[in-house]
Parts: structure tokens; sequence; C-alpha cells
């Protein structure tokens, strides 16, 4: 009777363990998801700072091009103002094109492709847009990591107890600045 | 070995078995070493299967833990071996955002490596470190003139890569157990020369069975001191190959540029300048084999045999097979910057 009690109790702390040690693993894989959103978070807000100063460069040279201007700030408007990972995907993916269009417009503008000033923002909207794209790969890294170990056994079962909630990726479409400084050498 | 077909998954998983090799490796060696210099020492008690095993054992864990205290030092000696100096970002604002790019894709951005810049005209990298808390990335300043900017940061990102694949550690415990190894050996030399005198003089050794032992051990002695250093040697070197197989493909994976680092790896390759000065201890920390393997002739053909880094048409090759269909590694490269156009030197 002894005996089987020990092994009772034995077996009841490898299975603890177990769940704590399950539990914390997805815990962990959670903070380094909202790590990740943060990071995102701080290179967005440095994208949507460098369009005003972006726009008042382009306008010094391409003025009647109002329309445009007013897409782009229409676009970072809406970006600043929504928060969830689906919707801000969204109205990023809407401030990438107006910021396309914007990029197009510059190619008809040789004195403005010269403009010292408009040659260093382009290298900071490169930078500002390789950061996003690279902290947005590793945000959805760290959700596929996490998505993992909520859908396989056994750690699936702990998610399951303790509600372990699903989290969103976050999609998005970059500008192709990436040719851009490259242009400007010419 | 790998096939230029092999996955990722494959490749991570080879790192792993090699970092095994590595340290079963260095024990078994250490272990040897410290039977052998026990034998030299003490005599026949070794054979003893108690008494030998245990002071077999307590050598080598002495030996471990001198490795351990060792390689507390390694980074700091590399980064002053190589003359690297901290870079800040107002010197090099470029550079400075080309890391963070690849910091940021990592998600090492809370802790990120210090970056370091050596003079030389010859294009390389290196990283070393003990932990992603204590990490160094330094590069040349050749790298910054002839690179443009996306190969540059592919290069950042494969010693980013050796810092996420854990190698800078690796390799640094690899030196500090060759250092141990050739310290022993060298002990084993030390006591050969006098042991041989000592015996020449008259034989009056431990007694009997010990003074035969010792004679056995003197000549096994002989054996290790030869043999020791250069398996030290080819564990180093079998295992930092492999890992910078994986640390570019990390690096195209991390930045989803594949063609950057085979455009890169290509107009290294075409370089033919090899660096000023570097410690022959401190080869395989860097992007590029530093030693010259490509002239005609003797000295470059052992160069060729003892290289820590696979060839660089070897490492495209691979990298392109990762890749099927979306690198060429023929295309013409684009321009290198004009000069001067990055504001540092």
């Amino acid at each position: 009777m002894l005996w089987f009690s020990l092994v009772l109790l034995l077996l009841l702390v490898a299975v603890v363990g177990w769940v704590v040690a399950g539990y914390n693993r997805l815990v962990r894989s959670r903070v380094r998801i909202d790590e990740a959103w943060a990071q995102i978070d701080t290179q967005l807000q440095r994208r949507h700072d460098l369009i005003p100063n972006l726009v008042n460069t382009v306008k010094g040279y391409a003025a009647h091009e109002r329309e445009t201007f007013e897409e782009v700030t229409a676009a970072r408007a809406k970006a600043i103002s929504v928060q969830a990972p689906g919707e801000l995907a969204e109205a990023e993916n809407g401030l990438t094109q107006a910021l396309g269009k914007l990029l197009a417009i510059t190619e008809n503008y040789p004195d403005l492709k010269a403009d010292a000033n408009f040659r260093q923002l382009q290298e900071e909207l490169a930078h500002t847009e390789n950061m996003v794209a690279g902290s947005r790969g590793h945000y959805n890294a760290s959700v596929r990591d996490y998505d993992t170990a909520r859908k396989v056994f056994p750690t699936s079962v702990i998610a399951g107890m303790f509600n372990f909630e699903d989290r969103e990726y976050f999609e998005v479409e970059t500008v192709e600045v990436r040719q851009a400084p490259n242009v400007s050498f010419e | 070995m790998t096939t230029a077909g092999s996955t990722y998954d494959q490749l991570q998983r080879e790192n792993r078995r090699a970092t095994r090799f590595l340290l079963i490796g260095s024990i078994l060696i250490v272990a040897v070493m410290v039977w052998v210099v026990a034998g030299a020492l003490l005599g026949g008690v070794v054979l003893d299967p108690v008494l030998g095993v245990a002071i077999t054992a307590i050598g080598t864990v002495l030996g471990l833990v001198f490795i351990l205290a060792a390689s507390r030092s390694g980074p700091g000696i590399a980064l002053r071996a190589a003359k690297a100096r901290e870079v800040t970002r107002a010197e090099a604002p470029e550079l400075h955002n080309l890391f963070d790019e690849v910091c940021v894709a990592a998600g090492i951005m809370g802790t990120k490596p210090k970056l370091y810049i050596v003079d030389d005209p010859a294009p390389n990298a290196f990283a070393t470190g003990r932990s992603l808390e204590d990490s160094h990335v330094a590069v040349t300043t050749g790298l910054i003139q002839r690179l443009p900017r996306y190969e540059l940061r592919a290069v950042l990102a494969h010693e980013v890569a050796h810092i996420l694949n854990d190698d800078i550690r690796t390799v640094t415990l690899a030196v500090a157990t060759a250092g141990l190894v050739a310290l022993l050996a060298d002990v084993l030399i030390r006591f050969l020369y006098l042991g041989g005198m000592r015996g020449g003089r008259g034989g009056r050794g431990g007694g009997g069975g010990g003074g035969g032992a010792q004679v056995i051990f003197m000549l096994l002695g002989l054996v290790a001191v030869v043999l020791a250093p250069l398996a030290a040697q080819v564990i180093r070197f079998a295992v930092s190959r492999e890992r910078e197989y994986l640390a570019d493909a990390t690096a195209a994976d991390l930045l989803r540029d594949p063609q950057s680092m085979v455009n890169a790896l290509r107009r290294i390759d075409g370089d033919h300048l090899s660096l000023q000065e570097f410690e022959v201890a401190t080869a395989h920390l860097w992007f590029e084999e530093p030693n010259d393997t490509e002239q005609e002739g003797g000295a470059s053909k052992m160069a060729r045999r003892f290289a820590t880094h696979p060839s660089i048409r070897e490492r495209v090759e691979r990298l392109a097979g990762l890749n099927a269909g979306t690198v060429r590694s023929d295309a013409p490269l684009p321009p290198p910057p004009s000069p001067g156009e990055r504001g540092y030197r």
C-alpha cells in the first residue's frame, strides 16, 4: 500500500512538473510575441514620422501633384488611428500603396532626385521599410512558434486547459524602395 | 556531409550533431592527454583501474574548468588581436542602420551585439563572444567600402547568424580546448626532455614495475605530443566548416534575401586581397578564409588543406541549392559603391 501511494505521488509530481514546464513555455512564447509587436509598433511609428518630411520635400519640386499628397496624408492618418493587428495591416497596406505612388511621381522630377535632402530621405525611407519588414518577419515567426506550441500534442492539452488564445499574423505588402538608392547613383 | 540540396532543418540538425561531436571529442582528447601526462609523471599508478580512473577524471575536470575560465577572456583577446575598435552611430550611420535591420529581423534589438571596425582593405568580417549578451561583430573597412548596401547587410546577417546559432560560444570553447591540449603537450615535452636526461644517468626510477610503465608512458607521450594538437585542430576545422554553410543559410532566411548573400560571396571571391594582420588562432572566426588559399604553390596548397572555411564557390552552390529557383549565381553583380560614398573609412 505504501509502495502504491509512493508511486502515485511520484506520478503526480511528474505530471505537475510537466504541466508547469509546458505552461511556462507557452507563456514565454506569448511574451515574445508581445515584445515583437512592440517592436513593430516602434518601427511603424518611425515610418509615420518620416512621411510628413517626405511629402514636404517632394512638394517643393512637384507642388501640383496635390491629389497624391492628400492620399498619402489620409492613409497615414488612418494608419495612426487603428490598433488591432488585422486592421492595422490593412491600413499600412493602404499607406504602402500611396507611398508607392508618391515614389513613382518622384521619377518624373530629375531635380528632386538630385536633391541631397531627398537622397538622405530615400535612405531613411529604405531603412525604415526594411526595419518594418524585419520586425514584421520576426513577429510572424514568433506567432508561428506560439501557434505550433498551441497546436502540437502534448502542449496543445495545456494550451486548452489554460485557454491560450489565438494570435493574429501581420500581413503587409512593402514598397519596393530597395531599388531606389541604386537609381540615384547613376 | 550535406549535399547541395539539403534543407535548412537538416543543416541545423547537422550543426547540433557537430557541436556534440566537438564537445565529446574535446573531452576525450583532454582525458587521454591527462592520462598520459599523469602516467609520465606518476608512473604505473595510472594503470590501476580505480586510482587511474580517479586521477584521470579529476585531471579532466580540472582541465574543463581551465577551458571554461580561459574562454571567458577569449572574445576580448580575439578583438584585440584583430585590432578592432568599437564604432559609434555618428561615425558610421549607414553601417548602424544595416546592423539594426539585421537585429530587428533576428528579434535581438534588446541585446544588440557591439559593432566594431577593423582597419584593413581586405573585405572580411567576424563575430565573437560567449553569449548573446556578450557578443561582438567586427567588419573591415574594405568590406564597408567595396560592398553595396544589401550585400553588406547580408554579411552582417551572416555574423549575427553565427551568434544566433551559438557558434561563437562553441568556437570560443574549441579554441580554449586547443590551447589546453597545446599546454599539456608542452608539459609532456619538457618532462620527456628532463626524464630522458635523468634516465641516462642511472635510471633510479620509482622501482621495478613503475619504471617500466614510465618508459611506456614516455613512448606514449611522444606519440601524444605529435598527435594531440593535430587532433584538436582537426576537430576545430571539421566543425567550423559546417557552421559556415548554416550561417549563410540562416542569414539568407533572416532577411528573405538569399540573392544579396550570393552576390556578396561572389564579390568577395573575386577579390584577392588577404588580411594584413590576423592571428592563425582566430582564422575560423572570419567571414572568408583569411589565409591565402588562392595562389599556386606549396604554401597555398597547405593553406587550402588546413582551411577553416569551405571554398566560396561551394558556399554559393549550397546556398543556391537551398533557394532553388529564386537565386541566380551567374548574373552580373550590381555596381560597387562609388569611392567615398560612405562617409567613413
